[in-house]
């Protein structure tokens, strides 16, 4: 199932609402049925700083399982984590907490270690440097983190992880996973000559005209003044930025908001509904999509939820093109 | 030596900024760089001479320094690993990185030998290290990638050869409930010749790192020379952008002279450039004693002073000067004093701040002899008298000594006839009058009256007698700049 989703993707981020939400569990189905299916694979991770004591001290185990042949790239004190046996292909001169990244090939099965770079653009590089190492397809290992969500600029596809370590209530974690994925699942802009036209933080456009704006007040000025229905975000959004493009009122109404991508919407659920409910809407520069989500209902903190309840909550929130599954029905190899 | 803040100033770091170096040893060097001392007068030479025959065949031929380049841009800095050989076993990161710089050391020798000047270059020596790579790669495949291979030794084949064997039953075990002891049997197995793995490759990665060892100090001798080709090639390639030349560096106890003729300050030069301007060259000779400048306001003495404490430093560190030509000894130490760059230290006002800095001056003078001292506008923070009276006092201090090259520039009267050479601006002497006035009368000049004045102005020195005193351009300089009318009334009332 979850392969014939990654399919037609070249490269692929998973990404988690929190630890032990299975991500690990989609990664490893992902890597067994792509070998299963003849496949060399790449894989690497966005830097993991969360996880970085755990990572450090050894204390974690790797559950990563690699099949002879596979194209890593990991931080060089990483590699004596795993277990593979290896071959050295480049070290890349980026930095991580745990020395500079290295690309590897598997010449045995085994347990990894994924401590990748942090920015997109070294992500990107590395990409394109396993691709040339003959990995057909990049899995990325995405860090457990809102900031991380869905990064067009990274992979083209994600698949979302949640579950019931995320928070004892179960609606919490349902209303943020729902949230989480509608900003996954934000819609291209239809103005795709954009782009080009936003130096500012804020660019208010109308029919005419485009009035670069510092700060979120200037923006809701402007959208109150001359009646826009366009406004682009250059980089984050946050609730702070929300709040002041509130005082613009009813003129949000109808008022399309153009962020870079998903993973710049950086604000509350309620903030974001609040938005949508004065009558705007947001939409993206880049997208990817949201092929799957995947939950857990086992908590590492045992308040575990009801396997049934859960999922059938999960897919009311989730929009129905996307699929919601089980992830202990997609049993992993390792 | 000037001081970090005045290299920002004279535009030093700018110079060094343009330097580009291509390989992470040429950089450091680049980084590091520092005046020849007076034992280093042969490696000083050598410098310059490289520089001039790296850069005669790169104008010749700039597309046949490519594999060398291209060779050098590949190198990564493994000297900590060159250390770590020697005392510990290296991982196999390090040995991968080892193998591919002796690789690129091969490839390095063969674009080196192609160069007309191979083999002539001063202190460098670029070589392969073929026995030191068959160590690291024993099957002599060449492989841009490290691994120990299956025939390091019989152990490591066999435990290799059994963990494929494993790994192979593992997948192709049904992931069925009864198959899990079955499971649990072989993945323990797995581990187990994992680490049997990980010991024999360490116990060969000890052998291969002790053998390589022996050749870690001729590494570090070629990687010396690789830095010293590559900043000298980076040297060559910016006196070719900027235009520069090599240093004639007089010999020791022969003639006594600083000549610069026709100087640049490729900072200046880029910053007026941008107005639409150009630097007027500027050529100073200096013999030991004193030597003032004077001149207009604006007129450019303190470009001037830079300028020279700009080429000299560069030439006392190897680099190619900004002139059409240039000698001078081996300077032991360059000074500069300049009161706007000496904000109030240490709660001393500015005066007081810049005669502390001058008195320290005149000792470093002492101890160093043959240095060059250049004062800017020297003790112009107090009154005319006195002022006039210190500089006076330091143009003879420095006459007396026969072995300082001192350059001073001033406003004040008679102290020129006190110079063994006097130096002026020729500011706006040579200046139309009657253009001048209608240009400054024109709207444009309402905007922006100091470029229009640059225009104006000629920042050229000449050689003045020393009877000659500062010109009185001043009232002339005010009114260009338009300062108020009522005011200036006032002034010449």
């Amino acid at each position: 199932m979850l392969y014939d989703l990654i399919k037609p993707h070249s490269s692929v981020s998973t990404v988690g609402m929190c630890k032990n939400a299975g991500k690990t569990t989609v990664l490893n189905r992902l890597i067994a049925d792509c070998a299963a299916a003849g496949e060399t694979i790449g894989l690497t991770s966005i830097g993991r700083d969360g996880e970085r004591s755990d990572v450090v001290t050894g204390t974690k185990k790797p559950e990563i399982y690699v099949f002879d042949g596979t194209i890593i790239a990991t931080a060089e004190e990483a590699l004596p984590l795993g277990d593979i046996s290896r071959e050295i292909l480049e070290t890349t001169g980026m930095p991580t907490p745990m020395g500079e990244v290295a690309v590897v090939r598997a010449k045995s099965d085994g347990f990894i270690q994924l401590a990748g770079p942090s920015m997109t653009a070294q992500l990107r590089i590395l990409k394109a440097k396993m691709a040339g190492f003959g990995a057909e397809r990049v899995f990325i290992d995405g860090a457990l983190s809102r900031k991380s969500l869905a990064m067009p600029a990274v992979s083209d596809a994600a698949i979302l992880s949640t579950g019931a370590s995320y928070s004892r209530d179960i609606e919490k974690t349902v209303r943020d996973t729902a949230h989480a994925a509608a900003l996954m699942l934000l819609p291209k802009t239809e103005r795709a000559d954009l782009s080009r036209r936003t130096a500012a933080k804020f660019t208010v456009l109308t029919d005419s005209d485009a009035f670069g704006c510092e700060t979120a007040a200037d923006a809701a000025d402007r959208i109150r003044s001359e009646k826009a229905k366009l406004l682009i975000i250059r980089g984050g959004v946050t609730d702070a930025n929300l709040e002041a493009l509130f005082s613009a009122g009813k003129a949000l109404s109808g008022l399309e908001a153009v962020a870079e991508d998903g993973s710049r919407i950086l604000v509350s659920e309620k903030n974001y509904s609040k938005f949508l409910r004065a009558g705007a809407a947001f939409t993206v520069l880049e997208s990817t999509k949201l092929l799957a989500v995947t939950v857990n209902p086992f908590s590492a903190y045992g308040a575990h939820y009801d396997k049934e309840r859960f999922l059938d909550a999960v897919r009311r929130a989730i929009p129905g093109e996307v699929p919601v599954l089980d992830v202990m029905k997609e049993e992993s190899y390792a | 030596m000037l001081e970090a803040r005045q290299l920002a100033d004279i535009g030093f770091d700018y110079v060094l900024a343009g330097l580009e170096p291509w390989s992470p040893f040429g950089e450091e060097l680049r980084r590091r760089l520092k005046p020849y001392g007076k034992a280093e007068r042969a490696a000083l030479l050598g410098e310059f001479r490289n520089i001039s025959v790296i850069a005669e065949a790169f104008s010749a031929d700039p597309s046949s320094f490519g594999p060398l380049a291209r060779a050098l841009m590949q190198l990564k800095d493994i000297r900590r690993s060159l250390q770590r050989s020697r005392e510990t076993t290296l991982s196999d990161i390090e040995l991968f990185e080892i193998k591919r710089f002796l690789i690129l050391a091969g490839s390095l020798d063969e674009a080196y030998s192609a160069l007309p000047f191979a083999g002539e270059l001063y202190g460098i020596r670029i070589f392969a290290l073929p026995e030191a790579l068959d160590i690291l790669d024993p099957d002599g495949m060449r492989a841009q990638t490290f691994r120990l291979p299956d025939g390091a030794s019989l152990l490591l084949s066999e435990i290799r050869k059994s963990r494929k064997a494993v790994d192979l039953a593992l997948r192709a075990l049904p992931q069925t409930a009864e198959n899990g002891a079955e499971r649990d049997r072989l993945m323990a197995e797995r581990t187990n010749l994992a680490a049997k793995e990980e010991n024999e490759e360490l116990r060969l990665r000890g052998e291969m790192t002790r053998a390589f060892s022996v050749y870690a100090d001729e590494a570090e001798t070629l990687i010396e020379s690789i830095g010293k080709l590559d900043l000298a090639a980076a040297k060559a390639r910016l006196m070719l952008t900027l235009g520069g030349t090599v240093p004639e560096i007089l010999p020791e106890g022969g003639e006594k002279r600083i000549e610069f003729i026709d100087m640049v300050n490729p900072e200046t030069d880029a910053a007026i450039k941008e107005r639409g301007r150009r630097f007027t060259p500027v050529s100073i000779a200096l013999e030991p004693g004193s030597a003032v400048i004077t001149g207009a306001n604006m007129g450019g003495k303190s470009v001037a002073v830079k300028t020279l404490a700009l080429n000299a430093l560069l030439a006392v560190c190897g680099m190619p000067v900004f002139a059409k030509s240039a000698a001078l000894p081996l300077l032991p130490d360059i000074r500069l004093l300049s009161e706007d760059l000496e904000d109030s230290r240490g709660g001393l006002s500015s005066f007081g701040g810049e005669m502390v800095s001058f008195d320290r001056i005149l000792t470093a003078a002492e101890e160093r002899p043959g240095s060059l001292v250049l004062l800017d506008e020297f003790a112009r923070g107090t009154n005319p008298h006195e002022g006039s009276a210190l500089v006076r006092g330091a143009v003879r201090y420095f006459n007396e000594k026969d072995d300082t090259y001192a350059l001073i520039t001033t406003h004040f009267d008679d102290v020129a006839c006190l110079a063994r050479v006097h130096y002026q601006v020729m500011g706006l002497r040579n200046t139309d009058e009657a253009a001048l006035k209608a240009a400054l009368s024109s709207p444009e000049a309402g905007k922006a009256p100091q470029e229009l004045l640059a225009r104006f102005m000629d920042y050229g020195l000449f050689r003045a007698g020393s009877e000659v005193n500062p010109p009185r351009d001043a009232l002339k300089i005010c009114r260009a700049l338009r300062i108020r009318e009522d005011f200036m009334n006032k002034v010449t009332e």
